[in-house]
């Protein structure tokens, strides 16, 4: 090809320069045909084989190339009639990006010995990737935002001034944002308080705590169980009556009943709590309870206060 | 598929039920010169006489005046529709459009001819295969090209894409296949309403021919006496499936039942107008629905993911290509009779080259929407809910 071109260039050079001085009606026109994507997610492919020659003409329709993907092989049809004019990627090319020019065409009757490689453009696939880093960069603070309830930093902008949303590395119950919103806690002190909730979370008596609201995280709560109204009204029966022979004799068998019924109850696995037992806790003391194998629990705060008074 | 397509072209193609009937002829060229052309004044050619069929009804005259004038500038615009859709093919295999291109390559005729015969009073209603439509009907290149690139200068401001343009004359642009048929026929009675003598044309597919809301608006256009003319492009294939093998009736201008029919050959652009006229006319005169089809071709694929060559073979399109080719065929007339010569339209060729190329440009220039657009032209003003959620639960818009 670069031999025919030295030799025919002093030959052609001559007519053609006169012809492209002559005939400027005709346009000169090379377009590029650039490697095209086949499928929307193509980045670059390779070429399999031309099916046109150099200076071969053809048809819009006809295949000029066989381009291989990652997937298969597809054919390249030709959009308009016209020459193939020069080939710049040959049989077999690998890796070619999308968008690289793989040869010129020319169209019927121009000129194609003195061809010249144009200075390979960069891939127009690379123009919309700037405008579109922009446009992801815009929706990636939204990705990471920590809190997952609607506190965007848009949100925020036309947010009425007086109520701040809070942000915090777990997620905030609405009893919490509402609390903190209404005593107006700025972020610095949200930041500071401690969440005893689950992995950290705040709770709403975190917030009371931390505003003076309330005596601790758990409020009056207590990890004791409520004391058991049986064994009040027992106890105060127990107490009027006066302490003579017959009361202690009845004490002490009542005390033996009770430590064997508690030594039963250890032995044996206590069963499901049947509804009754479970009730009767809340039930008026209206007859006297027979001794049940109560939990261990019960007991023993019970024989604490027997002993007190026998000793 | 590509051996079954094999397996099909030996087995003629079955286009009639009835043996000896006339069946359509779908080449380009075939319209005769009456006398000698005139430069200056409306003259009048013959068309094939089996450019027509007819369904309950007489077929359009053969005879068609034509001026210079129009035949240059339909030229002009199939050969602009052309380039513009070649543009998209290239701009989707260089991934700069993204998303569905579905491109009307070889269908030129049908929306040229359909706008000569109709003013900008008229409703056209189509499908998705509708980006001529948006060059014809009052937007341009630069807009149409700028709405498959997602720029702000599309018809739809960059956010609708392909399959959802607009113009004032246009009615769009559909998604859901057959789901504008229905849309025409209430475009049709809002016409009858106001007591307006214009035409709706609610175009559809071979493909969406055999919705169900299409029959229902046959029967609402019949019973109601619509000024509505159903055109059924008729390009052989629905997606990959070919009209023989999707309908049992492939004479889709028959499946009106009551509706009067015609079937035209779609490649001929004066055919086409000659249709066009006659559809006009006969909703005018009151005489109710009109069922129009379009016998045409495409020479892509569906849409742009579609080669196109697994359900047909590359030699049944070259063929059509070469010898029913709409835009050669007009070539061919306003050559042969003497209007222009081949110099003049190679001129023609290379302006419109040109003026799309540099549409191409100035629309890649535009810039992508602001992310502000994501808010707007959702509601009317006013109306708007207090808030918004957008693509995730931490992104909410307050109006």
């Amino acid at each position: 090809m670069q031999s025919l071109h030295h030799v025919s260039k002093a030959a052609i050079r001559a007519s053609t320069s006169k012809r492209w001085i002559s005939t400027s009606a005709v346009r000169y026109a090379v377009s590029k045909l650039a490697m095209p994507a086949m499928s929307p997610t193509m980045t670059e492919g390779g070429i399999a084989s031309w099916k046109k020659k150099e200076g071969e003409s053809f048809i819009a329709g006809d295949v000029l190339l066989e381009i291989e993907t990652d997937k298969a092989t597809i054919d390249v049809e030709a959009q308009d009639d016209g020459v193939l004019g020069k080939i710049l990627a040959p049989d077999g090319t690998k890796n070619v990006p999308v968008g690289k020019t793989i040869a010129l065409l020319a169209e019927e009757g121009d000129d194609i010995s003195n061809l010249e490689v144009p200075a390979d453009e960069p891939a127009s696939s690379s123009n919309p990737s700037q405008p579109t880093p922009e446009h992801q960069a815009k929706p990636a603070p939204f990705a990471p935002s920590d809190s997952e309830y609607p506190t965007s930093a848009r949100g925020e902008g036309t947010h009425p001034p007086e109520s701040h949303v809070p942000h915090h590395s777990r997620p905030l119950f609405p009893s919490v944002i509402r609390l903190i919103q209404e005593h107006g806690i700025s972020q610095g002190d949200v930041n500071k308080i401690k969440g005893t909730g689950v992995r950290g979370m705040l709770t709403k008596g975190d917030v009371l705590t931390h505003l003076g609201l309330a005596s601790g995280p758990s409020g009056t709560y207590r990890e004791t169980p409520p004391p058991d109204l049986k064994t009040n009204a027992k106890k105060s029966v127990k107490e009027a009556a006066p302490l003579d022979g017959i009361t202690v004799r009845r004490l002490i068998v009542g005390n033996m009943l009770e430590a064997s019924t508690r030594a039963r109850a250890a032995a044996t696995p206590v069963q499901s709590i049947d509804f009754d037992s479970i009730i009767a806790d809340y039930l008026p003391p209206s007859k006297p309870a027979p001794p049940t194998p109560t939990p261990e629990a019960f007991t023993k705060p019970k024989s604490a206060t027997f002993l007190d008074g026998l000793l | 598929m590509a051996s079954l397509a094999r397996i099909r072209v030996a087995v003629p193609r079955r286009v009639s039920l009835q043996p000896f009937a006339r069946t359509i002829q779908t080449a380009a060229d075939t319209t005769q010169l009456h006398q000698d052309a005139s430069h200056s004044e409306p003259f009048t050619v013959k068309l094939h006489e089996d450019s027509f069929r007819g369904y309950r009804t007489e077929t359009p005259s053969l005879d068609v005046e034509v001026t210079k004038e129009n035949l240059l500038k339909w030229y002009r615009s199939m050969t602009v529709i052309r380039r513009t859709e070649q543009a998209a093919d290239a701009l989707y295999k260089q991934k700069l459009i993204r998303g569905f291109c579905h491109l009307a390559i070889g269908q030129e005729a049908v929306s040229v001819g359909l706008d000569s015969a109709t003013t900008f009073d008229d409703n056209i209603i189509s499908s998705y295969r509708t980006h001529p439509f948006v060059i014809l009907r009052g937007g341009d290149i630069k807009s149409l090209i700028g709405e498959l690139l997602g720029r702000v200068c599309g018809v739809s401001k960059g956010k609708g894409g392909s399959m959802h343009v607009f113009t004032e004359a246009f009615q769009g642009g559909h998604g859901i296949v057959g789901a504008q048929v229905p849309l025409g026929a209430g475009l049709a009675f809002a016409q009858k309403y106001h007591g307006k003598k214009h035409a709706t044309f609610a175009m559809y597919g071979d493909g969406a021919s055999n919705q169900g809301q299409v029959f229902e608006s046959f029967n609402m256009a019949k019973l109601w006496n619509l000024p509505c003319i159903f055109v059924c492009e008729n390009n052989k294939y629905g997606m990959g499936t070919s009209a023989e093998r999707s309908s049992s009736n492939t004479e889709y201008y028959t499946r009106g039942d009551l509706i009067p029919g015609i079937q035209v050959n779609g490649m001929d652009i004066i055919a086409v107008h000659q249709a066009t006229k006659f559809a006009k006319d006969w909703v005018n005169s009151d005489k109710g629905p009109l069922l129009v089809e379009f016998v045409t071709y495409r020479y892509g694929g569906h849409s742009m993911s579609d080669p196109g060559t697994t359900y047909r073979t590359r030699e049944e399109i070259q063929r059509i290509r070469s010898t029913q080719d709409p835009i050669r065929g007009l070539q061919r007339y306003i050559s042969e009779w003497g209007l222009a010569s081949e110099e003049d339209l190679k001129a023609i060729d290379k302006e419109a080259k040109a003026e799309v190329d540099a549409a191409v440009e100035e629309a890649k220039a535009s810039p992508f929407p602001d992310e502000k657009e994501l808010w707007t032209d959702i509601y009317s003003a006013g109306f708007e809910p207090p808030a918004m959620r957008g693509r995730d639960r931490e992104e909410v818009f307050r109006f």
